[in-house]
């Protein structure tokens, strides 16, 4: 595929190709990259409780398993357990359990909303300060979040950089009339100019 | 740029466009649409841009994100330009970064959203305590004792 412009293919032409063969679709991609974020938390956690229960060697008493330790193997606790995992577990990791709790609630609130595509990459401890926000309280923050971000200085000309890189096998000197549209990469720019000419 | 100098105004007015053409060349990629966006199947219909980010098979969560809190009823005013000039293009311009990072790490192998929420998560403990301050406790309210349940009444 060429460009409108004439420039060769750009990086992200070769994902798109291996997405459409089924060989990097965007679930494998993001395995890739690493998983960050809630779910591997979640994960974490999860694999957390299940060792924490095999370890407790609580002994099976008439070859019935301790209630303990098949609670801790359920998913979603049915009742706060808090106290026992306290007693069992040290303050550390009961902090840690209860983190996950409050962002859990936090996720339940969140998880079928747009918000969730940046929210679901904070951590429990980042979402738990998040709980007691109402929904304005949290899109403001999430706001004043992504500006201070913005505007530090540092993320939008590595954004343009590593995007130009990614995006275009060769380089493409900003126009000097419009520098701006180059911000997110040579395919920014060539979608422009084609939406351009597309509606002329 | 702009955004960065919070010229929100003057960046929507190329963010836009350019978020637009970099998912539309996605799909062209894609075979989705023509390259002058109208339908594969029928070259004479255009589709619409929410259409096409749908069947670019993203994940759930981005395609949301980019369908209704970017573009969608949401962002339309601000993609034509005539959003409200403070508060709304603030809100879209911001959003529109956060899809422009999801869609180099989902198309161009840059972990950009990652990197933006890693900056975000930083930034957060200031953010909340921006939109709701801390109750700050003056000398007076620290020395006096805590309420009972009892009600404040006196019985003579």
């Amino acid at each position: 595929m060429r460009s409108a412009l004439g420039l060769g293919e750009p990086a992200w032409v070769d994902t798109v190709r291996k997405m459409s063969e089924g060989l990097a679709g965007p679930q494998n991609l993001r395995l890739a990259l690493g998983n960050v974020g809630f779910a591997s938390d979640i994960a974490a956690y999860t694999g957390l409780r299940k060792s924490i229960a095999e370890n407790l060697r609580v002994p099976r008493l008439f070859g019935i398993e301790s209630p303990v330790a098949a609670l801790l193997r359920m998913p979603v606790m049915p009742f706060d357990i808090s106290e026992t995992l306290r007693r069992y577990t040290g303050e550390p990791v009961w902090e840690f359990f209860e983190a996950m709790q409050e962002a859990g609630l936090v996720a339940g609130r969140w998880e079928r909303q747009a918000l969730w595509y940046l929210l679901s990459r904070f951590g429990p401890y980042e979402l738990r300060r998040l709980a007691p926000l109402t929904r304005a309280e949290v899109e403001a923050v999430v706001l004043d979040a992504l500006e201070a971000v913005v505007a530090d200085g540092e993320l939008v000309p590595a954004l343009r950089t590593r995007g130009r890189a990614g995006a275009t096998s060769r380089e493409l000197p900003p126009h000097p009339a419009r520098p701006h549209a180059v911000a997110g990469g040579g395919a920014l720019l060539r979608g422009s100019e084609r939406l351009a000419l597309s509606r002329a | 740029m702009q955004a960065a100098e919070r010229s929100y105004v003057v960046a929507s007015g190329s963010l836009y466009p350019g978020l637009e053409g970099a998912f539309g060349e996605v799909g062209a990629a894609k075979s989705i649409i023509t390259a002058d966006r109208m339908w594969k199947d029928k070259p004479t219909k255009k589709m619409s841009f929410e259409t096409m980010v749908k069947k670019l098979g993203l994940t759930q969560v981005f395609e949301l994100f980019v369908v209704s809190a970017v573009f969608g009823e949401a962002g339309d005013p601000y993609r034509y330009g005539h959003g409200d000039p403070e508060e709304g293009v603030r809100r879209q311009v911001l959003f529109g970064i956060a899809a422009l990072a999801g869609w180099l790490q989902e198309f161009a192998g840059v972990p950009a959203r990652d990197v933006l929420v890693a900056r975000m998560a930083r930034s957060l403990p200031a953010a909340i305590d921006r939109v709701r301050p801390p109750v700050l406790q003056t000398d007076a309210q620290r020395r006096r004792p805590p309420r009972s349940n009892a009600p404040d009444t006196v019985v003579t």
